[in-house]
């Protein structure tokens, strides 16, 4: 029985150690600080492990990432492609992300910071309406957390409709694919949800062409990865109106810079990427589901396809 | 056929009279103060009449409220007792309503007024997440409206219960009823969602004994109506930390007055009374089976018993 590795960029990993050792007091749970024989480790469980640290490991049979993306993992170059790449999959993860997709949505569509706008003279609006049957919402990624927001904002009354790279069938979920589908679905939404992974082929997706086609006042969230989004085109988007908010839960840079324009911008809903913090207790259940898997010779839960990025 | 008359200082007359044209054709619609004859007038659509006013007209069959509350009908001491009183459930404002409740439940349970407060600070930092199974929601009133709101927030995962005169069964939510088990549903009630209509029982319900029954750093929101919260008790349960912070839709006084305290605090956030608006299409149809079964001479849907007021 190999050392199971947690690293966790800046942050401590005990809690985590701790809670892996409770579920299973048999795994030998450690920080990277305690690793003495790297020849010993046999899963790492990571957050943004520096790069060049996984081909230093001889043994590792699992990279389990401890969030749903695994870019952070893919884009070190010097990773072994033998080892297999697992992303967590924990339901309270979906829970949490409904709940951060489903608040922006309602801040927006029932105009919450405009109406604390209004609250600085105390002034009390008569003429408020608020269309329902207007907040369409575009899902971009069919993965479990997408298939979650679209089927949730169903469930509060709103049309949802999803995209993805290639064909998907969802029963009651309208589905589009590829570059015609993609700006079929900007045209007709007038919230965007972002829950794509990060690849080649998605970075930069949400940009002023996306923008463009979409309704005068839309809403995009973005709760995939910072490098979704053009930043520069977002300003103008929100300047020239198409935009009226955006939810940004992630950035190009975290922790995003002091002396970023996000920061001051009224008209983003800014999140210190918060949306599906990783709950300790069943994404540890996972962890020890798939250290069982590995060690009986199975493919782990929410295993990765490198070539596709996710 | 007798006439309908409208009066309201808050809804469109020209709205309602083509809502109700398509539904009824031929519909003798009059809008104050185009009253014409009184003796004329058999049905009234109406939202906060002036004291007195009701009685004017002798052939009145019917008092049909706007909205989901005919407390502003019962308000006039020179009400006619004859006419059926009937008020509007609209399933439009039932989804409304519920999108409200759970936007302010979402926003407390997600820290939103935390991670705003953040932002404005520029500070990156992630608050510890209270879990969401966890987070026990308490309905006050499980009336259509509550009972919506009530399995609207339960499907997103939380432990929801209501409080309500007679017991209901709502699925994934406990039912409280009677005096006997108020305390019980307070103590176990970490956000609290008014939702009762006013009636002499529910006057100033909300007061500084029920809020020391709820647990210290409960949060509050009322959409019921101003008249159940003794607005002063809130204020001395939020400086001393018993209540953590309230969003508030209905006032005693509405408009909220310039120099109330509410205005300006930074626990309370104050909503202009849109948590669910009538809408004039969706209400109509009721509305107008309503007019044909009182011309008809046959009861009306949705009638109020005068002696309970709701």
């Amino acid at each position: 029985m190999g050392v199971i590795l947690v690293h966790i960029a800046g942050t401590d990993p005990a809690p985590w150690i701790d809670e892996l050792k409770r579920q299973d007091p048999a795994l030998d749970a450690r920080g990277l600080d305690a690793v003495d024989d790297p020849a010993a480790v046999e899963v790492a469980i990571t957050w943004k492990l520096p790069h060049g640290l996984y081909r230093t490991f001889p043994n590792l049979a699992l990279i389990q990432s401890m969030a749903a993306g695994v870019d952070h993992i893919l884009a070190d170059p010097e990773r072994p492609a033998r080892v297999p790449v697992a992303r967590v999959v924990d339901p309270w993860m979906g829970r949490s992300m409904v709940h951060h997709v489903a608040l922006a949505v309602l801040r927006w569509h029932r105009r919450m910071d405009w109406l604390e706008g209004q609250r600085a003279d105390a002034t009390w609006p008569t003429d408020v309406i608020f269309d329902a049957d207007a907040v369409r919402v575009g899902v971009l990624g069919l993965g479990h957390l997408g298939q979650a927001v679209a089927r949730a904002m169903q469930g509060l009354g709103f049309e949802a409709a999803g995209w993805s790279r290639s064909p998907k069938a969802i029963e009651g979920l309208a589905c589009h694919h590829g570059p015609d589908g993609l700006r079929d679905l900007a045209a007709w939404s007038s919230v965007l949800v972002c829950l794509l992974p990060l690849t080649d082929e998605t970075a930069g997706i949400l940009n002023a062409g996306l923008f463009g086609l979409m309704p005068e006042g839309s809403l995009l969230v973005n709760v995939g990865r910072g490098g979704h989004l053009v930043e520069a085109d977002l300003t103008a988007a929100l300047d020239s109106g198409r935009l009226e908010a955006a939810a940004l839960d992630v950035f190009g840079t975290e922790p995003l810079p002091k002396d970023h324009r996000f920061w001051a911008d009224r008209r983003i809903y800014l999140t210190p990427h918060i949306a599906s913090e990783i709950n300790p207790v069943t994404a540890t259940r996972a962890f020890v589901e798939n250290i069982r898997r590995i060690r009986a010779g199975q493919a782990p839960v929410g295993l990765i396809d490198p070539a596709k990025g996710y | 056929m007798p006439a309908v008359l409208f009066y309201s200082p808050n809804d469109s007359a020209e709205a309602w009279r083509q809502s109700l044209a398509e539904r009824i054709p031929g519909v003798d619609f009059r809008a104050w103060p185009d009253v014409g004859d009184p003796a004329d007038i058999g049905f009234a659509l109406v939202w906060k009449v002036p004291p007195g006013f009701l009685k004017q007209f002798p052939n009145l069959k019917a008092i049909c409220s706007l909205g989901q509350g005919v407390d502003h009908i019962f308000a006039d001491p020179e009400l006619p007792r004859g006419p059926h009183i009937i008020r509007l459930v609209d399933p439009w404002m039932g989804r409304a309503m519920a999108e409200w409740v759970l936007l302010q439940v979402l926003r407390f349970h997600r820290q939103g007024p935390e991670y705003e407060a953040l932002q404005r600070r520029r500070e990156w930092k992630s608050l510890p997440a209270p879990e969401t199974a966890t987070r026990r929601v308490g309905i006050l009133g499980l009336g259509a409206l509550g009972a919506e709101a009530a399995t609207t927030v339960a499907a997103l995962g939380f432990d929801v219960a209501g409080w309500s005169r007679t017991r209901k069964t709502i699925p994934n939510v406990t039912s409280y009823a009677g005096p006997e088990e108020f305390e019980a549903f307070l103590a176990r009630t970490d956000i609290l969602c008014g939702l009762l209509p006013l009636t002499p029982e529910t006057t100033d319900l909300m007061d500084a004994a029920l809020f020391a029954k709820l647990p210290k750093g409960a949060f509050v929101v009322n959409s019921g109506r101003g008249g159940q919260l003794v607005e002063g008790d809130l204020l001395a349960a939020l400086d001393s930390g018993q209540i953590a912070g309230a969003a508030l839709d209905v006032f005693r006084t509405e408009p909220l007055p310039q120099d109330h305290p509410f205005w300006a605090h930074p626990k309370v956030q104050v909503w202009p009374h849109v948590s669910a608006q009538t809408n004039a299409d969706s209400g109509a149809d009721q509305v107008a089976e309503n007019v044909r079964r009182v011309f008809a001479g046959e009861a009306p849907i949705n009638q109020v018993d005068p002696d309970r007021q709701y």
